[in-house]
């Protein structure tokens, strides 16, 4: 593979990554149903959910959960582009790490195939599963945004160290993003002959060399200016709010669910 | 080797979820006995330079491409406690921003990757540099991964969610990752070697963790 078309892709990748984030503080702002929940109650709820989910073993019930999970983003708004591709990526690799057991496992075969009926069950409750688990995610984290997320863990008791360790990576990931990007289209501008492998390699280590000791830098920096300021305190976050319909709804959601699925 | 939530069984998630907060808040603890509210930033900024600096693309023979992970290299860099408390910052954020791994199995990934992969590589690396710190740096990636590999190999194993066996498991993740970690092992090592030569007060023979 051509040196510049692996610095290409690297640009690719840092905008895809990018746009998650763009997404992410876009979609929340929409008016939807989880928009509406309380991000505590939300992400307690759908920590729950996914424990349900995991825990499940029968065909029907993943299917049903994982309509759930697509419901909720309908009612929420989540276009349909941004949620199936969020959740095509882990069930296909999923498919492919069980689809063996279709043929491994014992018991009665499925027809005239040679494929195990215990085995094309296994799979397929296997890959929906994750597709429900996946999908609970989702609607999590695109109807949430990152600051209230946040804020829902200090509620929840979270250490505040690591709510301010995770602020902070989050506030400077899109600026070294923008910092990686550049470099790498100058070196793709100085890049005129084809490199060797190893020179390819020692110029990538150099690369990223530069790129963390540039971000050290600048992290000892933000150090000595939090410290004259006299430290980061903590993360902003809302006050706490009273729980309204949404939460209660949402609420009365999670617990049906939780009830049929045991009961 | 981010677990998707679905492969591992609810009580080894949480019981890896619980190690990996206890070893956490040691690690936390370790660390000039805590970590200060003005020491966080340089944690949290190197964090976010490791996740960007794994977008970049490193060619492979053969045609393809492969990703810096950097548990063993934040170990080396930061020393191991704030090593994993900036690779665990790291696996969250690619959690809860990106969907990468799950939420119910996060504690699991966090252990993985934050707290084995991290500790294995600086262990290895303390153990081999005598005999030269390239070489040690190499040793670090390479099996600090594979360990890390290993340890999800065993709650995939373990989990009666996910039919393999336990044998099954650690095999083809310890094999596979015994190759691949190859490849992590030679990026830290041509990174540490541009950081020893750009920053040798960096390294960690001539101060324990970083300091500003």
């Amino acid at each position: 593979m051509a040196g510049s078309d692996l610095l290409d892709r690297t640009v690719a990748a840092i905008a895809a990554s990018a746009q998650w984030f763009l997404l992410a503080e876009e979609l929340p702002d929409r008016d939807g149903f989880l928009q509406a929940v309380t991000p505590t109650v939300k992400l307690v709820g759908i920590a729950a959910l996914v424990a349900l989910t995991v825990t499940q073993r029968t065909l029907s019930t993943v299917v049903a959960l994982a309509l759930l999970a697509a419901a909720l983003a309908v009612l929420s708004r989540v276009p349909a582009r941004t949620f199936l591709g969020r959740l095509t990526g882990p069930p296909a690799f999923a498919l492919v790490v069980v689809a063996p057991q279709a043929f491994l496992m014992g018991g009665p075969s499925l027809g005239s195939l040679p494929l195990s009926a215990a085995g094309v069950d296994y799979v397929l409750t296997f890959v929906v599963r994750v597709t429900a688990c996946v999908g609970f995610l989702s609607v999590l984290l695109v109807t949430t945004r990152f600051a209230d997320l946040l804020g829902a863990f200090r509620r929840l008791r979270a250490p505040a160290i690591a709510v301010s360790l995770l602020a902070i990576t989050y506030r400077y990931l899109l600026l070294f993003f923008a910092e990686l990007e550049r470099m790498v289209r100058a070196r793709r501008s100085r890049t005129i002959a084809e490199p060797s492998l190893r020179r390819n390699w020692r110029d990538s280590g150099h690369f990223v060399g530069s790129f963390l000791v540039r971000s050290l830098e600048r992290g000892e920096r933000v150090q000595r200016a939090a410290r004259a300021r006299g430290g980061t305190g903590p993360t902003p976050a809302q006050p706490r709010q009273p729980l309204g319909r949404a939460d209660l709804a949402f609420g009365l959601v999670v617990t049906l669910a939780v009830v049929v699925v045991v009961a | 080797m981010h677990i998707p939530d679905g492969y591992i069984d609810l009580p080894l998630a949480l019981l890896f979820g619980a190690l990996a907060v206890v070893i956490l808040s040691v690690a936390a603890r370790r660390v000039n006995g805590e970590i200060s509210d003005a020491r966080a930033p340089l944690l949290g900024v190197v964090a976010a330079s490791i996740f960007a600096a794994q977008m970049l693309d490193w060619p492979i023979p053969g045609g393809t491409s492969a990703h810096f992970v950097g548990g063993a290299f934040a170990a080396i860099l930061l020393g191991p406690h704030l090593g994993a408390l900036c690779v665990a910052t790291v696996v969250t954020i690619q959690a809860l921003i990106f969907g990468d791994g799950g939420l119910v199995v996060l504690g699991a990934n966090v252990f993985n990757m934050a707290i084995v992969e991290v500790y294995v590589g600086y262990a290895i690396y303390r153990l081999l540099v005598p005999y030269g710190e390239f070489q040690a740096a190499f040793a670090a990636g390479w099996l600090g991964i594979t360990a890390g590999a290993l340890t999800a190999a065993l709650q995939l194993g373990l989990s009666s969610a996910f039919q393999y066996q336990l044998l099954t498991t650690l095999s083809i993740m310890g094999v596979g990752h015994l190759a691949l970690g190859l490849i992590e092992g030679a990026i830290t090592a041509a990174v540490y070697r541009y950081l020893a030569r750009a920053r040798p007060d960096l390294r960690p023979n001539t101060a324990p963790e970083v300091s500003a």
